[in-house]
């Protein structure tokens, strides 16, 4: 892999890392340090890639470190503070009523389901990949993936999406 | 859940793949006719269709793959460029670290090479919900409490650990020389003893140059007789333990990386290269 090839496939891979971490955060200050956090933690750990695996993949797997890491600083954060509800900022691009609907219903389930959801979803990563990304066995991570959708669907109200031609 | 009663031959893993597009065609037509007997489901599926979409789209709104180089954070850009640097640096590195590693494998004798080999084998399959010893849960447990903490992680630094030596050897039930790990690239921070329902615990931290922390715990084991390293994923981080020359191990790493597996390989060697 050439130089140009290597830091390509990076730069590609930071802005999965970002849309990563923007709908998981919804924040944008929160998904950058998210990113740069990730990166740093990459950086530390730079002499433990091999290089014939899949570099998305580890970064994903540092990235679900950190993200998990914030969750439980946030939480003992909340916990010392009154717990008072964070209204959402304004994205950094506007989007559409019905996106923001569904980022928001994906900010109300728990991180072990969120997690799943966003990972398959942008990512089009495997099952057995995001599996490995969130460390978890593939019936497991299969588990929450159904039990995530469901809620996430229960969360938005049932609001009736377009029929993508699911049945014609 | 998605009551899946009804009609057994779907299930939640058919369903994941019809929303995610990643069925056979033949299969996913099967599916989904079989879904389209209850308007109920079917409405449910798609439903979760449009969601998924929904979270694709907004993504790609969030964070556009056609950035604008001149729009990308600073400190993002730095960073970006210094992994580059490093993966690079870092497949050098590893050449000429794998090039010294006989060095010190050679004064381990083929019974540490054996363990190693039954190391390999655990770490293959790790049974997530198998038990393991209360020690090892204490250890992970103050990892996570003190080995990230930048101030205070030990009581005693490295430098001064040879002060407490006599102080541990009592709480242990003997002699504990800490641990050198310089071989393997692990620096020893310190430690700190700790009480638990099993007895005495002495946490050793060490830092890799990268600043990474690891930690080994060392109790007094109930037998000598040895006890071969195996491997869990704790929800503090990755643990090996094993029981050696009348002392139970754990190491513990928050980095929930595959490629730790080497990393406690190497320290694992190490600790009985030392012994032997």
């Amino acid at each position: 892999m050439s130089r140009q090839d290597l830091s390509e496939q990076i730069t590609g891979h930071v802005t999965s890392l970002r849309r990563y971490a923007m709908v998981l955060t919804r924040k944008p200050d929160e998904a950058e340090d998210l990113v740069q956090d990730c990166l740093t933690r990459a950086i530390a750990a730079a002499d433990r890639w091999q290089p014939d695996s899949d570099l998305r993949a580890w970064l994903f797997r540092i990235m679900h470190n950190v993200f998990i890491d914030n969750v439980r600083k946030k939480r003992v954060r909340d916990a010392a503070q009154s717990a008072i509800a964070e209204p959402a900022e304004p994205p950094a691009q506007p989007v559409r009523v019905e996106l923001r609907q569904v980022l928001d219903a994906l900010h109300a389930l728990p991180e072990h389901y969120r997690e799943p959801i966003v990972l398959v979803a942008i990512n089009e990563m495997s099952y057995a990949d995001a599996a490995r990304v969130v460390d978890v066995p593939l019936g497991t991570f299969m588990s929450r993936l159904a039990r995530g959708r469901e809620a996430l669907r229960r969360v938005v109200g049932g609001r009736k999406g377009p029929h993508l031609r699911l049945v014609s | 859940m998605i009551d899946t009663t009804r009609n057994d031959e779907v299930t939640d893993d058919d369903i994941q793949r019809i929303v995610d597009g990643t069925l056979d065609p033949e299969r996913h037509a099967e599916i989904v006719a079989r879904i389209a007997q209850d308007p109920e489901r079917l409405e449910r599926v798609e439903s979760m269709i449009a969601h998924n979409a929904a979270l694709k789209e907004a993504a790609a709104a969030l964070a556009p793959y056609e950035d604008d180089p001149a729009e990308t954070d600073p400190r993002t850009r730095e960073l970006t460029e210094a992994l580059t640097a490093r993966l690079e640096a870092g497949i050098a590195a590893r050449q000429s670290w794998r090039a010294r590693l006989p060095a010190y494998t050679r004064n381990a004798a083929a019974a540490a090479i054996l363990v190693a080999a039954g190391w390999f084998g655990h770490s293959a399959h790790d049974y997530a919900n198998a038990p393991y010893p209360g020690y090892v849960a204490d250890a992970a447990g103050a990892h996570l409490v003190f080995a990230e903490d930048q101030q205070y992680p030990t009581e005693f630094s490295a430098e001064t650990l040879n002060l407490a030596s006599g102080w541990f050897a009592e709480k242990l039930g003997r002699e504990v020389p800490p641990p050198q790990l310089d071989a393997v690239g692990l620096k020893l921070v310190g430690a700190r003893l700790l009480g638990s329902k099993d007895g005495p615990l002495a946490q050793y931290i060490y830092e890799d140059d990268a600043g990474e922390r690891l930690s080994l715990v060392v109790k007094a084991a109930a037998t000598d007789r040895p006890r071969a390293p195996a491997y869990r994923t704790l929800p503090q981080g990755r643990a090996s333990y094993w029981r050696d020359g009348g002392f139970e191990y754990a190491l513990i790493s928050r980095y929930a990386d595959q490629s730790l597996h080497g990393s406690i390989t190497e320290v694992s060697r190490a600790l009985l290269a030392r012994r032997i």
